[in-house]
């Protein structure tokens, strides 16, 4: 039997497609029903929750007449004071010394780390250009120290 | 019981600056954004290598670390199944948090009552 008219091209494009798909359904199939990589793993990221900071909302303030008398009692915010609480600010991650007395050339008693919280005990006291402010960390009484005002900024009592 | 050093769930409150690991043995830890980062193990954070112990230092329970893009989470990626990363918005994700630094790391009183 001759089966040369047979085999024309079209004949053979369409074999090898066939044979394709059929390879692609076998490997579609041998995916889903082979088990999972699934070792012991004990803890698995499915385990972890992740619940988002609310939506700032800015305290749009109603436009009201301020009475001069109340907003003359209201504390000015951005102030450093003693009894105040204090973070430190824009140290690029490097924190920021905290010295035994007030200037540049005074030595330091540690680093204290961006955003740490102190409490400020005394100041200010100027020296080489700078406002100083005795500051102590909440829970260590010997963490304490002269910070330069310019790496702290005022935060509300927590 | 013996300490589970096997967490169960990790959630990680944005909204509550708080995170927190339910352990295999029913302790609930909850650790402050800020008391996270100050605990941070990686070697930068640390002081070098040679300062990396598997607990946390002392000192950091007793620093308090204010809302500042550097305490506040950015993302928590697992490592394999021994430990997480913690992605901070100031962009430091160096620190790997094995399961027995955590556990050593909760500030309740009644772990820390026992030091
Ligand atoms: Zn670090
Ligand atoms: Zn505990």
């Amino acid at each position: 039997m001759d089966l040369r008219p047979y085999l024309n091209r079209w004949v053979i494009l369409g074999a090898l497609g066939i044979a394709g798909f059929l390879l692609l359904v076998t490997l579609i199939l041998i995916g889903w029903t082979s088990p999972r990589f699934a070792p012991d793993v004990g803890f698995a990221p499915a385990d972890l929750t992740m619940i988002p900071a609310p939506t700032h909302t800015p305290n749009i303030l109603p436009t009201s007449t301020l009475d001069p008398v109340s907003a003359a009692a209201t504390p000015e915010v951005d102030v450093i004071a003693a009894g105040g609480y204090v973070q430190i600010n824009g140290t690029e991650g490097d924190g920021l010394r905290i010295r035994s007395s007030p200037g540049l050339n005074a030595d330091t008693v540690f680093r204290g780390e961006e955003a740490e919280v102190f409490i400020v005990r005394e100041g200010p006291q100027t020296a080489d250009g700078y406002a100083w402010w005795y500051v102590v960390a909440p829970y260590d009484e010997t963490r304490a120290g002269w910070a330069a005002s310019e790496f702290l900024a005022v935060i509300p009592p927590p | 019981m013996k300490i589970s050093e096997k967490p169960g769930s990790v959630t990680a409150n944005k909204s509550a600056r708080e995170f927190i690991v339910t352990w295999d043995d029913g302790h609930v830890s909850k650790y402050p954004f800020g008391l996270l980062r100050a605990a941070c193990p990686c070697a930068s954070c640390r002081g070098g290598h040679e300062n990396m112990k598997p607990e946390p230092d002392e000192a950091v329970f007793s620093r308090q670390l204010g809302d500042s893009p550097s305490t506040r989470l950015a993302n928590v990626v697992a490592v394999g199944s021994y430990a997480l990363t913690i992605v901070w918005e100031d962009g430091h994700d160096y620190g790997i948090y094995n399961w027995h630094y955590l556990r050593t790391l909760c500030p309740c009183a009644e772990c820390r009552g026992g030091r």
